[in-house]
């Protein structure tokens, strides 16, 4: 992608109970160079991204998507964090972060004339 | 009574014919010393007579000189009836009595010629003395009594018999009776009379329930026969009085007064019956301790275990309800009333020992009804705490019945539980696709 694109961030969010969780809190944590753009299906807010789901009941799934856009620093390969949380204690946090990695790579447009000159 | 005497003139008529004799003696012969004599005799009376068993007794005692001379170490010597104390004497002065043991001796000293002296001894007849007393007394002193057959009297004392016997009914606790709790009281037997009551037998015939659990006389025995308690409370003197202490238990289930009927009888016919035998006729109430108690256990198996972590949102959890009722009477128409908390569903059954239940919305109500004193039984519930429940669970439990309840603050519970949220959750993050 070059620099100043939109990256979507799909996030899945399930809750296998018992207990409802209200409210869930998802972070995402940018790389250096992203910044928050916009979601749609979640309120939330940026730096990183701070989205805010009211209430998950048991077996509830909720799907949003963050967009984040990129600058002309970024570079290779970069990693975004995602977390959730409730204030629900949570017995199996394995499952609460989530990574996404990407990679930047710089498209270029050198475009070269020969012309001839005539001494 | 009995009243010697001997008559004075016949005793002169004698000192005449010696005196006669005397002065026929030759002239000129030495004259012999003349005999001193004194014809002392004694009289008895005993007054009252008849005489009360335990009553005073007093025996009068007159002795005369009768002459010619004067009677010297005048004495009095008689043995008191074995029934009977001596307690005093009373005469003129210089005149003394003593007794040792049943011997009694009064030294009159000096009596001149138609001289009388008064003895008064009184004495204290047993309580127990029955039939006839007799005191048998001789008088003598130093010079020779010519007519010694009057020197002895006795006193022939008929004994009656004065028994009183007064029964009551004292210290009765409680009052009223209550259903199932115990009962005491003491039936108290006094005599009243002089004399003393033998072969005393005390009856109280009981109502059919109670129960004695105790008998505790103040002497004899006593034994339960049938519905009669009956005491052998052998001789009850004059002015004593002896208690049984009795202990029952009320039938838990009666309502009914309880009726005591008690008399006692001795051998003795009795001075006044009236007093011989006592009603008592005691109110009864009931008073039922009902009690619940309730905790959160595990769930979905239902044990009595307590719960040693707390309830989690959108599980199962249990309710053990304990009721029971404390008594002492037995309790009527029981119910007991259990609210659940609004944010649990009952979906996991009710298992109930206190008769059948029924749940009306958030209210679960069972009937054990008639619950014997001592009578305990348990509901166990089976919840789902709704899984967006966070806070604190309430479930409030109350018993109720018929009879007045002694200690009313343990007939309802509030058992509150604080409820943790598990929720796992999880999260997916797909790699962006550039858009």
């Amino acid at each position: 992608m070059n620099p100043g694109s939109l990256l979507a961030y799909r996030h899945v969010i399930s809750n296998a109970g018992p207990s409802d969780a209200a409210p869930v809190l998802v972070t995402d944590t940018f790389p250096s160079g992203v910044i928050f753009d916009s979601a749609v299906g979640a309120d939330c807010t940026g730096g990183g991204a701070r989205c805010t789901i009211d209430r998950l009941a048991p077996g509830d799934v909720i799907t949003f998507t963050v967009y984040g856009r990129t600058d002309t620093t970024v570079r290779g390969t970069f990693v975004t964090t995602a977390t959730v949380a409730s204030p629900a204690e949570n017995l199996y946090p394995d499952n609460n972060t989530a990574t996404a990695i990407t990679t930047v790579r710089i498209f270029v447009y050198l475009p070269l004339t020969l012309r001839s000159y005539r001494p | 009574m009995d009243i010697k005497r001997k008559s004075y003139a016949t005793l002169r008529l004698w000192l005449g014919l010696l005196l006669l004799l005397g002065s026929s003696a030759p002239v000129g012969a030495a004259a012999a010393p003349i005999a001193l004599s004194a014809d002392v005799f004694l009289t008895i009376q005993d007054m009252p007579d008849p005489v009360m068993a335990g009553a005073a007794l007093t025996y009068h005692l007159y002795v005369i000189n009768g002459g010619p001379d004067p009677a010297t170490g005048v004495t009095v010597t008689g043995v008191l009836p074995e029934s009977v104390g001596y307690e005093t004497f009373s005469a003129p002065s210089g005149v003394t009595c003593a007794a040792d043991g049943q011997a009694l001796t009064c030294a009159l000293g000096t009596l001149i010629n138609g001289q009388t002296v008064a003895v008064d001894v009184a004495v204290a007849v047993d309580p127990g003395a029955r039939g006839t007393l007799r005191f048998a007394a001789v008088v003598a002193g130093n010079e020779p009594d010519l007519i010694p057959a009057n020197n002895s009297a006795a006193a022939q004392t008929q004994v009656n018999i004065d028994v009183n016997l007064e029964l009551a009914f004292h210290d009765v606790t409680p009052v009223p009776a209550i259903a199932g709790a115990p009962l005491t009281y003491a039936l108290v037997v006094a005599n009243t009379g002089q004399s003393n009551a033998t072969q005393v037998v005390l009856t109280d015939t009981l109502p059919a329930e109670v129960q004695v659990t105790a008998l505790t006389p103040d002497q004899g025995a006593c034994e339960v026969i049938d519905v009669d308690i009956v005491c052998a409370l052998d001789v009850i003197g004059p002015q004593q009085v002896v208690t049984v202490s009795v202990v029952m238990r009320v039938d838990a289930a009666t309502r009914a007064p309880l009726a005591h009927h008690a008399r006692v009888d001795s051998l003795e016919p009795d001075a006044e019956p009236v007093n011989n035998a006592r009603w008592l006729v005691l109110p009864l109430i009931a008073r039922s301790d009902l009690r619940v108690q309730a905790w959160p256990v595990p769930a979905p198996i239902i044990s009595d275990t307590l719960m040693l972590e707390p309830p989690v949102a959108g599980r199962p959890l249990g309710y053990l309800i304990h009721a029971e009722n404390l008594g002492p009477s037995d309790a009527n128409a029981v119910s007991l009333r259990v609210t659940l908390p609004p944010s649990v569903t009952l979906d996991g059954g009710m298992t109930s020992t206190l008769g059948a239940c029924v749940q009306n919305g958030l209210h679960v109500i069972c009937g054990p009804g008639y619950m014997t004193a001592g009578f305990s039984g348990t509901l166990h519930l089976t919840v789902t705490v709704d899984a967006s429940f966070v806070g604190t669970l309430a479930l409030t439990a109350t018993i109720s019945g018929l009879e007045t309840d002694p200690f009313p603050d343990n007939n309802s519970v509030v058992v509150t539980v604080p409820v943790a949220t598990y929720a796992d959750l999880s999260l997916l993050l797909s790699a962006p696709a550039p858009l």
